[in-house]
């Protein structure tokens, strides 16, 4: 090698690791080869050297003569845990904490005060719901009194309890309570009870709970005692129990007088006997002499002419074109036809709303039946055939009615059933009315007896209202043959007339009084017993 | 360190003695300002702190604790900005990048060197040379030279091959003999 040879890069790059003597020992060995045979080669290794040295000169500061302690106090520092109070977070945490435990407090509050105001106040109807069970039953067992009386009377045999396999039991007055797993499930039960009630059997419970309330807390305690007996016992004694409750109804005031005054069970049962025999004695004279005008109490269709059902649709579907205003949507056909004829022609016979020429021409074509034809073709004057029309068309309307009754009329079997459920005051009176002329008119039993059936009807069919209210403002009831000397009048009113079953109020009879209530006076003005759910339970 | 990893403090605040000047030396180099070299020393020693419950010694100490100062170092280069008179880029470390005697070009003292320096003179001048090698030149320059750490060690520091710190340090050395070596003849 030349001197004056320049290093390789390779030879460059290990000469500062040759100068650092962390060069392998083959290559430390070329490089002295090299450097001995280069004065290029070991002029560079002097200047790295000599580089190096200068690199003395960099000052080297040290740390201050504190460094140690700070850090330390840095290190204990750092270790040590920073209190949660300390902790960035925590306010925020502490302040979401206490809104929370607010919430929380106003919420248990809350809570508190609903559990006192809804368990601790207590409801104002709690009293009546608590002891709805005996208050359902009060005037039963006002009659009753004691246990014994109700098996006496059970051995006696006195009432035939109706055979469930004839006819449906009687709803049940005497229900036993059932047992419940809480106060306030109970109670909300019977509230919906009552709830379901009819108004008749709400005025029932107010005017037991008014009673009741009005007994002496011995006679109370009595009433509580009988009732837990009578719920041991068996069923039959309840049955008997609704059937001697149903057959009171059917004592006139004076015996049941009598009963409450009885001094023992003995007595009692004594007088039920007599009382029993008696109205059968009398039950069975009036049937025997009820001489039910059946056949000429029937329905009776008008006389031709008539419109008859196809007819009368058509004619009516004219006049209800013309009418001024439409008529309602939810009317049945018959009550349509009502409606249409009333517009036309209004009650009592007499006032009318004419048909103009052009209705008139409308209503004539419209009728097909030519017995009708005939009739309206005889009339000699537009006067004529316009009341001929409606007179037509009234007919039509009374025959349609009567087929619409019909089925509903009660046959002998049915009448005399319910003659059977009648008290006997109103069996009284339509066995001996007090006006002259109906005692003298063989069939106003009859046909009084057929309007205290319809009403019934009517009270329990609500929907055959419309149909019975039109027929009897028709006197629909087939009138029957003036009596002599007698105007023929059948009925005495039915706007005001009285369910059967209903004693007349004092100031009409004027042959019996109220009936008085057991015990104390009567209170006035009852608080009534709520038509509503009125007890919440507690949620 | 063993003894520290037992909860001596005693034995750590040693630890700190014997090696905060070096540290704060390395550091001092590396960025410039003697008040962020004492916290970065600080920083070393408050993770070794943090990790002396977990200390395995599987390697030396010093290797160990040059290894957390480099990265501690790399860390803060990345964080703080440059100094103006030392233009040191990542890109400077390649052969690209502008050679050392061109960053110098604006330093008129540099460019006297018929002029007899002094030592402080020189040892500004030795300090800019320093600092116109890039960060992981000058760092192994700076563990070679302070701490005489072999290159196994210096490659253990700094997580490198030795062979990669032999070249390190070759274009480093070679990078100051070309700024230095006008200037070596005078010295007084």
């Amino acid at each position: 090698m030349e001197k004056w040879t320049r290093l390789s890069a390779e030879q460059r790059e290990n000469l500062v690791a040759y100068l650092d003597g962390e060069l392998e020992d083959n290559l430390t060995q070329q490089i002295d080869r090299v450097l001995v045979q280069s004065e290029v080669a070991r002029h560079e290794v002097e200047a790295l050297a000599r580089t190096w040295e200068m690199l003395d000169l960099l000052p080297k500061p040290n740390a201050p003569q504190d460094f140690t302690e700070r850090t330390l106090h840095t290190l204990q520092v750092s270790e040590m845990r920073i209190r949660l109070v300390d902790q960035p977070w925590f306010g925020y945490v502490r302040k979401g904490a206490v809104a929370v435990l607010w919430a929380v407090g106003l919420a248990a509050c809350a809570a508190i005060g609903f559990a006192i105001t809804t368990r601790g106040i207590p409801n104002e109807h709690e009293d009546l719901l608590t002891n709805l069970p005996v208050v359902k039953n009060v005037d039963v067992y006002l009659e009753v009194r004691d246990l014994g009386f109700a098996t006496d009377l059970q051995r006696a045999g006195v009432f035939n309890v109706t055979d469930a396999k004839e006819t449906p039991a009687p709803p049940r007055r005497l229900e036993i309570s059932k047992p419940s797993s809480s106060k306030h499930a109970v109670l909300e039960e019977r509230s919906n009870e009552i709830a379901k009630m009819t108004a008749s059997e709400r005025r029932r419970i107010q005017y037991n709970w008014t009673t009741f309330q009005a007994l002496a807390p011995a006679e109370q305690a009595e009433i509580r005692a009988l009732h837990a007996q009578l719920e041991e016992q068996p069923d039959s004694l309840h049955a008997l129990l609704d059937t001697y409750a149903m057959w009171l109804q059917t004592l006139t005031p004076g015996q049941r007088d009598d009963l409450r005054r009885a001094t023992s069970s003995a007595d009692r049962l004594r007088l039920v006997r007599e009382f029993k025999e008696k109205q059968d004695a009398n039950r069975e004279t009036q049937l025997f002499d009820l001489n039910l005008d059946l056949q000429r109490m029937k329905p009776r269709m008008p006389q031709t002419p008539y419109l008859g059902e196809p007819d009368l649709a058509a004619v009516m579907d004219v006049l209800q074109r013309t009418m001024p205003q439409p008529l309602p949507r939810n009317l049945s056909p018959t009550e349509r036809y009502i409606q249409i004829f009333r517009n036309y022609k209004n009650y009592p016979w007499g006032s009318q709303r004419q048909l103009s020429d052009e209705q008139l021409r409308e209503v004539v074509d419209a009728i097909t039946d030519e017995e009708s034809k005939q009739f309206l073709n005889s009339r000699t004057s537009p006067d004529q055939l316009r009341f001929g029309v409606m007179m037509l068309i009234g007919k039509g309307l009374h025959a349609h009615v009567l087929r619409k009754l019909e089925p509903l009329y009660p046959d002998e079997k049915q009448l005399r059933e319910f003659w059977a459920t009648l008290d006997s005051v109103r069996r009284e009176e339509l066995m001996a009315p007090k006006r002259k002329e109906d005692a003298e008119n063989p069939s106003y039993l009859t046909s009084e007896l057929m309007h205290d059936y319809f009403k019934k009807l009517e009270l329990d069919k609500p929907d055959l209202k419309p149909l019975l209210d039109y027929w009897l403002q028709l006197r629909g009831f087939p009138r029957p043959p003036a009596p002599p000397g007698g105007s023929g009048r059948v009925f005495r009113g039915f706007s005001g007339g009285r369910p059967p079953g209903d004693r007349p109020p004092e100031d009409e009879s004027g042959a019996r009084g109220e009936q008085r209530p057991p015990g104390g006076p009567r209170p006035n003005n009852p608080p009534p017993v709520p038509s509503e759910r009125v007890y919440k339970p507690p949620q | 360190m063993l003894r520290a990893k037992n909860g001596d403090d005693a034995a750590f605040s040693q630890l700190v003695a014997a090696y905060q000047d070096r540290l704060v030396a390395i550091f001092y180099h590396i960025v410039g300002s003697q008040e962020a070299a004492e916290d970065l020393a600080q920083d070393v020693f408050l993770r070794i702190y943090r990790a002396r419950h977990g200390y395995e010694p599987t390697a030396r100490f010093s290797t160990w604790i040059f290894r957390i100062a480099n990265n501690l170092a790399s860390n803060s280069r990345r964080d703080q900005g440059r100094r103006r008179e030392v233009s040191l880029t990542g890109s400077d470390s390649g052969p690209l990048g502008p050679r050392p005697e061109e960053r110098l070009a604006t330093e008129k003292s540099a460019l006297m060197p018929a002029r007899q320096l002094d030592k402080r003179e020189l040892q500004g001048l030795v300090q800019k040379a320093l600092g116109t090698l890039n960060d992981r030149q000058r760092v192994a320059v700076l563990l070679h030279k302070f701490e005489e750490m072999s290159y196994q060690d210096i490659a253990d520091a700094m997580e490198l091959t030795p062979a990669a710190v032999k070249s390190l340090l070759s274009r480093a050395r070679e990078n100051l003999r070309q700024v230095l070596e006008p200037h070596m003849q005078l010295r007084k």
